[in-house]
């Protein structure tokens, strides 16, 4: 009898397993039945020139591969970006998101991109945050005749691919640079002068783009007799905070605060909020609608956006061109676009737009 | 169904002892009547009575859905290239993670101690030392961390859990603070040693796959087939009874911390010969995933029940969950739904199991 009921266990999950798996690709099947109906309907309305006429294409398929937190606001604005694109161009976009307890693991984001691979898609978008540990995937790939594009984090500070790392192109921002910049912003606009200590909070330390980002603040500031220190907090708001706190609260000297992202800019705005201070400027990276809420409030004095949302949708549509007309895929830059105070209003309306 | 009947003896007071293992300070397995009628010397009933076997099942039920779910992609020599690679890191982590489990204890701190060893072990490369000396330095790292692990929780007597929580979060601060948060790389061509500890075998087949399978091996035969074994099964079962039997409690127990550090250490120096680079955030949720996989494949919280088999086959099913379900088109959100299901189902199978088997259930 024991032995019935555990077969009937496994009889049961193997059921409901096949409606799990099942389900969702039948889902989709129908999806795009629908979908080519639907393409099939347009393309007989001729009278209506109004939109462009897409390329004609089978079913494509891309994969997305990011090391993107599931729960990061940042990230979820590349995904609807993504998502957008391949609805309008009717291509079927596959999301892979590594888990909340592996949001620095790398080689979690590998096995992902392996998998990947494994499904012979059309084309991947993927990010590549170590210069050795995505080397065989991509090769694999390329090998295979498989198109890659890289978002948002590559293997070099300009995005350009290499024989180890090799990929056609990559949207995304130059994260030296844009350190670069919003150094030298801060050190204008909060008139830094030479000997006044900066903090630079980073939320991520093994993350290369944040790295990278810091590594360009200190070109700026230090050569111009202004001294940083990197505060490591986490990837949580709220234990983040209280290191920083704790050590605004030993530091009294610092004279402004720089973030790398959203996670900083509330762990920033918290400490100086828990020690009572005031007056410390917050210069920082990225925007998220806490962060634009904090800049409209002059809590944050200026923010580098490296638009997200374009970084997503710009990935699947240079993919998508690659597919139909065999367009080769560019560089695209896509930041840094300063936000401060001033211009908030105006900008703000296309953040809002692009589902901030 | 043939089943063979036992002769004479059935439904009477004929017991006998089941021919798996005998451990020392725990009764002897006794099968009652209402089991005997059917535990004759069919291979197959011996088969299902194995306490492996519903695991086993359930990753064949899980490989045959994928390879027809993924239209051919999930039984791909790639695929399982892929899969057998981070299966790999996560295995041999998981072999000292749920040998310790089997003597009753727990290893929170195997993910930092991981990232520790390694960073230190690839620092030192970059900086120019030798990678055998890397290596060695590495496994003292985690021979370390585990006898702290140990002493701390014999010694002083605190629950294992309680104890390697606050060595976790020690370890991933110290790491924290050593190396700044930094990724330390090393750029190719790698050395031969990593390359023999990571690299990869004919096309798709990576050596980390020959070192998972060939300690789990060594350590299974440990752990079944010696006096060693014998004792941190009766330590994780009755360890009062154990210890009047005359087993060296303290020390088996401290010994099996060692062991379960030194291969979080190595599974390190693994995954940075695989990778090529290390850093703080790459052990992250490797002490969840192991215990999970232990918990799989039938390792009691409680200790005195496990195998290596159970181990081996919990981590292939953790790693054909996350690969199997993306290939099947299965939002990749569902995972983490499945991996918790799976470990409560099976749980409630091995729990089950153990009982047919011990025919406790009268």
């Amino acid at each position: 009898m024991r032995l019935l009921g555990v077969a009937a266990v496994v009889v049961s999950l193997g059921a409901w397993f096949v409606g799990v798996a099942a389900g969702p690709a039948f889902a989709a099947s129908a999806h795009h039945e629908k979908s080519k109906r639907a393409n099939h309907e347009r393309s007989a309305e001729k009278k209506k020139p109004k939109s462009a006429k897409l390329p004609k294409h089978g079913k494509l398929t891309y994969y997305f591969v990011s090391h993107g937190c599931p729960t990061t606001t940042f990230w979820v604005n590349v995904w609807n970006g993504a998502e957008d694109a391949g609805k309008q161009f009717g291509v079927n976009v596959k999301i892979l998101k590594v888990t909340t307890a592996q949001c620095t693991n790398v080689s979690a984001v590998v096995t992902l991109l392996d998998t990947a691979i494994a499904a012979h898609p059309d084309g991947i978008v993927a990010t590549v945050e170590s210069p050795t540990a995505f080397s065989s995937a991509l090769k694999t790939a390329t090998h295979d005749g498989i198109p890659v594009v890289v978002m948002n984090t590559a293997p070099t500070n300009t995005g350009k691919p290499t024989a180890t790392n090799p990929y056609l192109a990559y949207i995304g921002q130059d994260n030296y640079t844009a350190g670069v910049e919003a150094g030298t912003e801060a050190i204008k606009l909060f008139h830094l002068s030479r000997g006044a200590p900066v903090v630079i909070v980073d939320h991520e330390p093994t993350n290369i783009s944040l790295t990278a980002r810091d590594k360009g603040i200190e070109a700026a500031m230090n050569p111009a007799g202004i001294p940083t220190t990197v505060v490591n907090t986490s990837t949580t708001v709220s234990s983040g905070t209280s290191v920083l706190s704790a050590y605004l609260t030993t530091h009294k000297t610092v004279k402004a605060i720089m973030e790398l992202g959203p996670t900083g800019a509330q762990q920033a705005v918290g400490a100086l909020k828990a020690d009572n201070l005031k007056g410390i400027p917050i210069g920082g990276f990225d925007l998220s609608s806490t962060v634009l809420s904090y800049i409209k409030r002059g809590l944050v004095g200026f923010t580098l956006d490296q638009q997200p949302y374009l970084q997503g949708y710009y990935s699947v549509e240079e993919l998508f061109l690659k597919s139909t007309v065999g367009a080769a895929p560019v560089t695209i830059y896509t930041g840094p676009a300063f936000l401060t105070p001033k211009n908030v209003k105006k900008l703000g309306k296309f953040v809002t737009l692009t589902g901030y | 169904m043939s089943l063979k009947t036992v002769g004479p003896g059935v439904g009477g007071s004929h017991a006998s002892v089941v021919p798996e293992q005998v451990r020392p300070g725990t009764e002897p397995r006794i099968e009652g009547p209402a089991v005997s009628r059917w535990a004759g010397d069919s291979p197959l009933v011996r088969l299902v009575r194995q306490r492996e076997f519903g695991i086993i099942a359930v990753g064949v039920v899980l490989f045959v859905l994928f390879s027809f779910a993924s239209n051919g992609t999930f039984d791909s020599f790639q695929t399982w290239g892929g899969i057998g690679s981070s299966a790999a890191e996560l295995g041999i982590v998981s072999v000292g993670v749920g040998f310790l489990m089997v003597s009753g204890e727990f290893d929170l701190s195997v993910g930092a101690n991981f990232a520790f060893a390694a960073l230190v072990m690839a620092t030192m490369i970059h900086d120019g030392y030798s990678p055998i000396e890397g290596l060695l330095v590495d496994l003292g790292i985690g021979l370390g961390i585990g006898l702290v692990n140990g002493i701390v929780t014999v010694v002083l007597n605190i629950p294992s859990f309680i104890a390697t929580l606050g060595t976790y979060f020690l370890w991933s601060a110290v790491v924290l603070i050593v190396t700044g948060g930094t990724t330390i790389t090393i750029l190719p061509p790698a050395p031969t040693l990593l390359n023999v500890l990571g690299g990869i075998i004919g096309e798709q087949m990576r050596s980390e796959l020959l070192w998972w399978l060939g300690i789990a091996l060594v350590v299974g035969i440990v752990l079944h087939r010696t006096v060693t074994g014998n004792w941190i099964y009766a330590i994780g079962g009755k360890r009062m009874a154990a210890r009047e039997a005359g087993v060296a409690v303290a020390r088996t127990r401290i010994l099996a911390f060692v062991l379960c550090g030194m291969l979080a250490a190595f599974a390190g120096a693994v995954q940075l010969a695989h990778l090529g680079s290390m850093s703080a955030g790459y052990g992250t949720a490797y002490q969840l995933e192991a215990i999970a996989a232990s918990v799989i494949g039938g390792c009691a919280l409680t200790g005195g029940r496990g195998s290596m088999l159970g181990i081996v086959v919990g981590t292939i099913i953790l790693q054909m969950l996350a690969s199997g379900l993306i290939l099947s088109g299965v939002s990749p959100y569902w995972y983490q739904a499945v991996v918790g299901i799976i470990i409560i189902v099976a749980v409630a199978m091995h729990t089950r199991i153990g009982a047919a088997v011990r025919g406790s259930e009268g």
